[in-house]
């Protein structure tokens, strides 16, 4: 099916009328059209109504039944979810690989997070990246935590699936003849991840693997980055266990 | 909670009414409270919500006993799984009633594995025309306001609206029973709980 037919799909999808076999093609999509994951939401809820209008009570026994197996029956423990942000909250540029390439500003040194870039092009880099940042802030699984730093910057680390997108906002640029520097760390050691000099104060990072750390840095290093951290990270996130 | 509560407040109706704002969803409060396992909170969510979730399924299902089955899977599975209800992502209604829904789909579809096709069309003349469903909501303020609003879509896009809803058909066995192209049942699908939704003033 060609990407305007599954744009088509919100209201279907909303009802449950999508066949089985193309419901994942569909969410697959969902994953990278921010618009369209709003508006099943929206539409989801509209029908969630027209539960409503056919309410009809319960046959009498059936409450019973279930408050006593409920006595005896476990739930699935918490998933320790931290504050969410919600989708419309995200910045538009996400659906905008154009945008994207503009703002992109992350350079992954190849084989460090186990990702290599010198093969596509600078547009295919971007659209992919877009893609894999949307994948993860739409992950129905994913966990967000957003703090607010020192100076007034706002740092959110959204992870889902092994991977993880770093955005912060109103950052200052690093001191001339330096620039920040990413870190994946754990008890006595870090990995370097890339290298970032937000030029419009906004820093925007897809880490692609996550290779068992506890915690994402950010620190301030010399121009050309460092081999291990040589300044206290400006922001460090915990990782989700 | 202020977040949440912004959420519900509904616009000016379309039709010059002016809809009361909402306070956020009580189930949603409720559901929270469910989720660090507190049962009495789980008995007066039961008794809010029940007659939404048997009435959806058995409109869907149309069988008592395999309705009545389904509602107790979905109202344990909304006990287990607590813990998954994020306000974010909307109100605890929507999460527990398009579970309902869906299960029951889930059952119609997989009895319909092994059913003869024809025999399944040939059963939809027989069904209860979808005009029905008008006729046999209880005259409550929630259940007014969606007739309402159903009526504010083109007869089209309710008759195929309430087909794959209530009917519980994929949109490509509506098209074949309507005799209509697939993309024209998609648009009135869309546009009608577009159009719906606007009526109603939902935000998720």
């Amino acid at each position: 099916m060609s990407r305007p037919d599954l744009h088509m799909l919100t209201g279907a999808y909303a009802l449950n009328a999508v066949p089985h076999e193309e419901e994942g093609e569909f969410v697959a999509h969902l994953s990278t059209c921010a618009a369209c994951a709003l508006e099943v939401a929206e539409l989801e809820a509209t029908a969630a109504r027209l539960a409503g209008a056919v309410a009809e009570a319960a046959p009498a026994e059936l409450r019973g039944r279930v408050l006593t197996t409920v006595a005896t029956t476990r739930q699935e423990r918490p998933r320790g979810r931290l504050a969410a942000l919600a989708p419309e909250s995200w910045p538009t540029w996400l659906s905008s690989p154009a945008t994207m390439a503009a703002a992109l500003l992350l350079v992954v040194s190849i084989g460090l997070a186990g990702v290599s870039w010198t093969q596509h092009s600078q547009a295919q880099r971007s659209e992919a990246l877009a893609r894999s940042i949307t994948a993860v802030i739409a992950d129905p699984g994913q966990r967000t935590v957003t703090k607010q730093l020192a100076g007034g910057a706002t740092g959110t680390l959204v992870t889902a699936g092994g991977h993880a997108v770093l955005l912060v906002n109103d950052m200052a640029p690093a001191p001339s003849g330096h620039t920040y520097q990413l870190w994946l760390m754990a008890p006595g050691k870090a990995q370097p991840v890339g290298l970032a000099s937000p030029k419009t104060g906004t820093l925007q990072a897809y880490l692609d693997t996550l290779d068992g750390a506890a915690q994402v840095g950010v620190t301030v290093e010399p121009s050309g980055g460092s081999r291990q951290p040589t300044t206290t990270p400006v922001m460090v996130f915990d990782l989700p266990a | 909670m202020v977040v949440a509560a912004a959420r519900h407040l509904k616009p000016v109706g379309t039709a010059g009414q002016v809809d009361v704002a909402r306070s956020a969803d009580p189930l949603d409060a409720l559901l929270l409270r469910v989720a660090r396992g507190d049962t009495d909170a789980y008995e007066r969510l039961f008794d809010l919500v029940s007659g939404q979730v048997f009435g959806v399924i058995r409109r869907v299902l149309r069988d008592p006993a395999q309705s009545e089955e389904v509602a107790q899977e979905v109202l344990l599975e909304v006990w287990r799984s607590a813990t998954r209800f994020d306000t974010t992502r909307g109100s605890a209604t929507a999460w527990i009633l398009t579970m309902a829904h869906r299960r029951a789909i889930d059952r119609v579809r997989s009895a319909q594995a092994s059913a003869d096709r024809e025999e399944r069309i040939a059963q939809q003349e027989r069904d209860v025309p979808y005009d029905d469903v008008a006729e046999r909501v209880e005259t409550r303020l929630e259940q007014q306001q969606v007739r309402r609003c159903m009526s504010s879509l083109t007869e089209l896009q309710r008759e195929s609206v309430s087909m794959a809803y209530y009917g519980g058909y994929t949109y490509r066995e509506v098209a074949e029973l309507l005799a209509v192209p697939l993309g024209t049942v998609k648009t009135r699908l869309r546009d009608g709980l577009i159009r719906l939704r606007d009526c109603l003033g939902v935000l998720a």
